[in-house]
């Protein structure tokens, strides 16, 4: 899904269960926080097949991410980014951003994603 | 990827937003997926329809795609969804089933024929048919055994390929993809077990297609409790069985095997074992019509119930047990209707469109299941976190009338 965004990295070292892990009134990650505007970096996503539902839920309630940045999407995460007009890139070097994103989120970090141009500049 | 001219013009907008929607999630999913092409699809079945699962979140989807005026470009049919009767007096939420019901409304507007997990028993898909199936034991069932050609389609896509009219090529839509990967010599096993086979050889495969080599099927029951189990436990989308899958014999010319298992019938009576357990009592829900019965099988349950019930031995409490046969509502009628009728004061209802694992039978504080479906006990035991118990079919009738409370195996 092409789009550009901006805004505060938010690095989520497991796979996201959309159903189970997100509370979709608050736009609330259990154990991350807020996902609200923010640029959501993932592995990919587990579990049930209500996910597309539950991110296009997000987005109407004006609760989504900015972006998503995943390293393997299935087709649950694309059809709900899709439907939902929220930008999603695959990440090509999962381990060197990974790394790095390891490092820098324990400050706050922001970040830049210009997906035509399979970009993406941390700040 | 490849779009013709119609194709073209219906991204673009020319035909509605619905439809314009529609075909860019199915285009963006095919070409992550490497698709090069669409395919056009006769026959689209919806999968996710019911309320407990999708929540509102689903409804609202849905809704907005029939707001956005989004019909179905060719024909649609869909799962069963939450049982809305009373279990024993014990009913879900007004507002559940409220929810429920404007979801089902909404599918109508949408072009939704019917509600069944079975669609091939309803509209058999013709061999080399492309189909955009969401229902695993359907897309098993059409792939194997009918020649059709269906990915499991995930989530909403089944919807959104039924308003686009196609869906992206690839997996089994393409004929090479069609070759099976790993090879399972069976053995011949007791119609009983045909469904924990199914499961066992799901863990087996994975995602893989496994040709089946040695197996035996007396009747069109035991392949669709097969291959619904297989379903259960796998993600393949077919299977080549010998014997069974048109054209088995080219599909596996020339084959190398990844991998090759050779089962005995201990390993099966071993893997059957695992299930074996007490059946608590309490609020007893005896379940036939896992995957929905065909009309024939429906008159054959019936028959076995009324032929049972006439010879009026039946001296055991009845009020704290149910017996649900599910199935589509078309074949709910003359003498099917006649006889469920006649069952009714025994506690035997005849439920048309709804499906018990999809209802969360632990909310209508059911205590315990038996079933005849090793789909509904697997899905079952997962989702409610109730004892399950599996019978075959006329045990389980038995068990429910005479109420001899102990597991066959």
């Amino acid at each position: 899904m092409e789009g550009d965004a901006d805004g505060e990295v938010l690095f989520v070292d497991r796979p996201i269960s959309f159903l189970g892990d997100l509370d979709v009134e608050r736009g609330f990650l259990t154990d991350y926080g807020c996902v609200r505007g923010k640029l959501l970096v993932f592995p990919g996503s587990s579990g049930s097949t209500v996910g597309p539902y539950v991110i296009y839920s997000l987005a109407k309630k004006s609760q989504a991410p900015a972006a998503m940045l995943v390293k393997s999407p299935d087709t649950l995460v694309i059809t709900g980014c899709v439907l939902s007009n929220i930008p999603m890139c695959i990440v090509s070097d999962w381990l060197r951003l990974s790394d790095f994103l390891r490092e820098c989120v324990k400050g706050r970090c922001f970040g830049r994603l210009l997906s035509g141009e399979g970009v993406f500049i941390v700040e | 990827m490849y779009l013709n001219n119609v194709e073209e013009r219906m991204i673009r907008g020319e035909f509605g937003a619905a439809k314009a929607l529609a075909l860019k999630v199915i285009v963006k999913v095919g070409e992550a997926l490497g698709a090069q092409e669409l395919v056009e699809v006769k026959h689209a079945h919806i999968s996710g329809i019911s309320y407990l699962n999708i929540g509102d979140p689903g409804l609202e989807l849905i809704e907005d795609i029939v707001k956005s005026g989004g019909v179905v470009e060719v024909f649609t049919s869909a799962n069963p969804y939450v049982v809305i009767s009373d279990y024993l007096g014990s009913k879900h939420s007004d507002q559940v089933i409220g929810k429920q019901l404007r979801l089902v409304n909404l599918l109508n507007r949408v072009g939704v024929k019917f509600y069944t997990c079975v669609p091939y028993e309803v509209r058999p898909p013709k061999l080399g048919e492309h189909l955009a199936w969401a229902e695993s034991n359907a897309v098993l069932y059409a792939n194997t055994v009918l020649g059709a050609l269906s990915n499991k389609e995930g989530g909403p896509l089944a919807l959104l390929a039924a308003i686009a009219g196609r869906t992206y090529k690839s997996g089994v839509h393409i004929p090479s993809n069609r070759k099976p990967r790993v090879l399972i010599n069976a053995v011949d096993v007791d119609e009983a077990e045909l469904g924990f086979l199914g499961l066992m050889m799901g863990e087996l495969v994975g995602e893989r297609i496994p040709y089946i080599s040695g197996l035996r099927f007396r009747n069109a029951y035991g392949l669709k409790s097969f291959l619904a189990a297989l379903g259960t436990s796998s993600n393949t989308p077919m299977a080549v069985i010998e014997g069974v899958t048109p054209g088995y014999g080219e599909l596996v010319a020339g084959v190398n095997y990844e991998e090759v298992f050779n089962l005995s019938y201990g390993d099966v009576r071993s893997y059957v074992k695992r299930f074996v357990g007490d059946i608590a009592a309490g609020r007893g829900l005896y379940l036939v019509g896992c995957p929905h019965l065909s009309r024939d099988e429906l008159l054959l349950v019936l028959k076995t119930l009324s032929e049972e019930v006439i010879k009026g031995n039946i001296t055991s409490d009845l009020s704290r047990r149910e017996l649900w046969i599910t199935t589509y509502e078309g074949f709910v009628s003359g003498d099917v209707l006649e006889l469920a009728n006649k069952l009714v004061k025994y506690n035997v209802k005849v439920l048309p469109n709804v499906c018990a694992v999809v209802s969360r039978l632990d909310l209508l504080k059911v205590d315990y299941v038996v079933t005849d479906s090793v789909k509904a006990c697997s899905y079952i035991g997962r989702l409610c976190k109730i004892p399950v118990a599996v019978l075959p079919t006329r045990e389980l009738i038995r068990m429910y009338l005479y109420g001899n409370l102990r597991t066959y195996l």
